[in-house]
């Protein structure tokens, strides 16, 4: 079976997908085990780790300050404060090089920073001192720990339960202003109302797999990737493939992201309230 | 290597430092910042000014928690946690080298990495900053010792370790991290190097590292302080092995039965 499985890998995944159930036992629609835990890094102003079945991202969240600019107006947007990273290296998978960025890892960064500019952040929170002279900005560094598929959903909780567990310390400003301290007995967690919910799903044949491991990717002729926010409007929708996409199957996934918010909250919530216990 | 998003918005950000700067708080990034300025593996249990520690005694070591196997695509794996230190090894190999001339030996290459969150000093840069690769060389010397190396002709062999959260010890966890990885991977070694670098078993030491200036007896009840320290350590790192190695067998035979009832 083994033998079969490495030279025919297709034809060894058609067989089970005929049946309605994939190799590792789930059905087509079985979404992997997913699990968050926030503030587990005391380095870090925010930290998340976040594992879907054998896929793990942990995030860490910097806070740095820095004079606002002139040209900066004041409009309701925290753009280019909270800035996405995330790093692919050998430490995930052999595929990945230490020297330079993957492409994988440069597409799905625009990707995380375009979210990130969807989140529901009151721009007031990120002022350092009370009027705004000095900015917070974020540094968002997410790290794959262990690279076995549908890395996008991974990285996207991960930034938000880090984002959601981030404490930052009062700001002062000397009388001159000159200089600028922080104090850390009064600390304040930075509050996002809304959430991401993302979902995707990998397209072999005819057949639509969600959440689809490394080796459903590599087979793949086709993945969709759906991001909602807690409204039930859409974020991001992608697909790419070679085989065209027809409607039925698109909305069959829209549902089934939808289907996937509640859990996705819950597990964001819990991870933030066992964070603050702690 | 990351994708520096800094560069597109053209502005240079710092971390403002603290504005009391009690006692209690030097006291604080003395212990956490040990790595940086002191002699590295005999400094922490020695420190330079008698600074009593509140948390624990001076001779009192911290608590360690280990894990083999945890990264799915690599050939060997590990995690280490002493108390808030935290780093995660991969190991890929050995692998066949695409270089035409022949090794008799098997080349080991080891990268060292630290998070940009893992420590309290400014974000680090992109590139590899020299401490990374000053400890990197450090690491490599302490566990080449231990692997059969002749056994692997032709091969290589790739050691990765990610420092998650650095609050002290760092490298000496990484050697730990790194020798049980190797072992998870089934790389052939005589031993296990445990951290303050030595080969409990065949009491060995493997590396021994010390920067600042110390007094003779100071060294010599650091070292002595480090080889009780590895005793520990290792029979924690043996114990651990045998258990993940147990628990191997047992989903491997129930793997097997399920076939057989299928």
């Amino acid at each position: 079976m083994e033998a079969f499985q490495k030279i025919h890998p297709l034809e060894f995944y058609r067989k089970f997908l005929e049946r309605s159930v994939r190799p590792d036992g789930r059905s087509l629609q079985r979404i992997r085990n997913t699990t968050v835990s926030a503030g587990s890094i005391l380095t870090a102003d925010g930290s998340s780790f976040v594992k879907i079945g054998n896929t793990s991202v942990i995030c860490g969240v910097r806070a740095e300050i820095a004079e606002k600019q002139q040209d900066q107006t004041t409009s309701n947007t925290c753009k280019s404060q909270i800035i996405v990273n995330i790093e692919m290296g050998p430490i995930c998978s052999n595929i990945f090089s230490s020297t330079k960025p993957s492409e994988k890892a440069m597409s799905l960064c625009t990707q995380l920073n375009q979210l990130v500019q969807l989140l529901d952040i009151d721009p007031k929170q990120l002022y350092f001192d009370v009027d705004g002279k000095y900015l917070w900005y974020l540094y968002v560094d997410l790290y794959c720990l262990d690279y076995n598929g549908n890395i996008l959903d991974a990285a996207i909780i991960a930034m938000l339960s880090a984002l959601k567990n981030v404490k930052l310390p009062k700001g002062v400003v000397s009388d001159d202003g000159s200089e600028v301290y922080k104090e850390e007995d009064t600390m304040r967690t930075l509050i996002i109302n809304s959430y991401l919910i993302p979902l995707s799903f990998a397209v072999i044949d005819e057949y639509v797999l969600s959440d689809p491991s490394l080796e459903e990717e590599k087979l793949s002729n086709g993945s969709i990737s759906i991001v909602y926010n807690e409204k039930r409007e859409l974020c991001l929708q992608l697909y790419s493939g070679i085989t065209p996409l027809d409607e039925k199957t698109l909305q069959q996934c829209l549902d089934q992201t939808k289907q996937r918010t509640q859990e996705i909250k819950d597990l964001i919530d819990q991870s933030i309230n066992d964070s603050k216990d702690k | 290597m990351k994708i520096d998003f800094r560069a597109q918005n053209d502005i240079t950000t710092k971390i403002p430092s603290l504005k009391k700067n009690t006692s209690e708080n030097t006291t604080k990034s003395n212990n956490t910042s040990s790595n940086n300025n002191g002699s590295k593996l005999v400094q922490q249990q020695q420190p330079k000014q008698r600074v009593k520690r509140t948390s624990r005694s001076d001779e009192q070591f911290r608590q360690i928690f280990m894990n083999t196997g945890i990264i799915s695509s690599a050939s060997g794996s590990s995690y280490i946690e002493i108390e808030q230190t935290k780093i995660i090894c991969s190991v890929h190999g050995p692998r066949a080298t695409h270089k035409t001339e022949l090794f008799e030996t098997a080349k080991l290459n080891c990268e060292l990495k630290y998070a940009s969150f893992s420590t309290h000093d400014a974000r680090s840069d992109y590139v590899e900053s020299t401490k990374e690769k000053d400890y990197s060389l450090i690491i490599t010397q302490a566990i080449i010792g231990a692997i059969r190396l002749e056994k692997y002709p032709k091969a290589a062999i790739d050691i990765y370790i990610l420092v998650l959260c650095d609050a002290g010890s760092a490298l000496a966890a990484s050697i730990v991290a790194a020798s049980m990885a190797l072992a998870d991977a089934g790389v052939e070694m005589y031993d296990l190097v445990a951290a303050c670098s030595s080969m409990p078993s065949h009491n060995e030491i493997t590396q021994l590292l010390q920067t600042g200036e110390l007094s003779y007896t100071n060294i010599v009840d650091g070292i002595d302080l480090c080889i009780d320290g590895c005793d520990k350590v290792y029979s924690i790192m043996k114990q651990n092995l045998i258990d993940s190695l147990k628990r191997q067998l047992l989903k491997k035979e129930q793997e097997q039965e399920q076939l057989q009832d299928s």
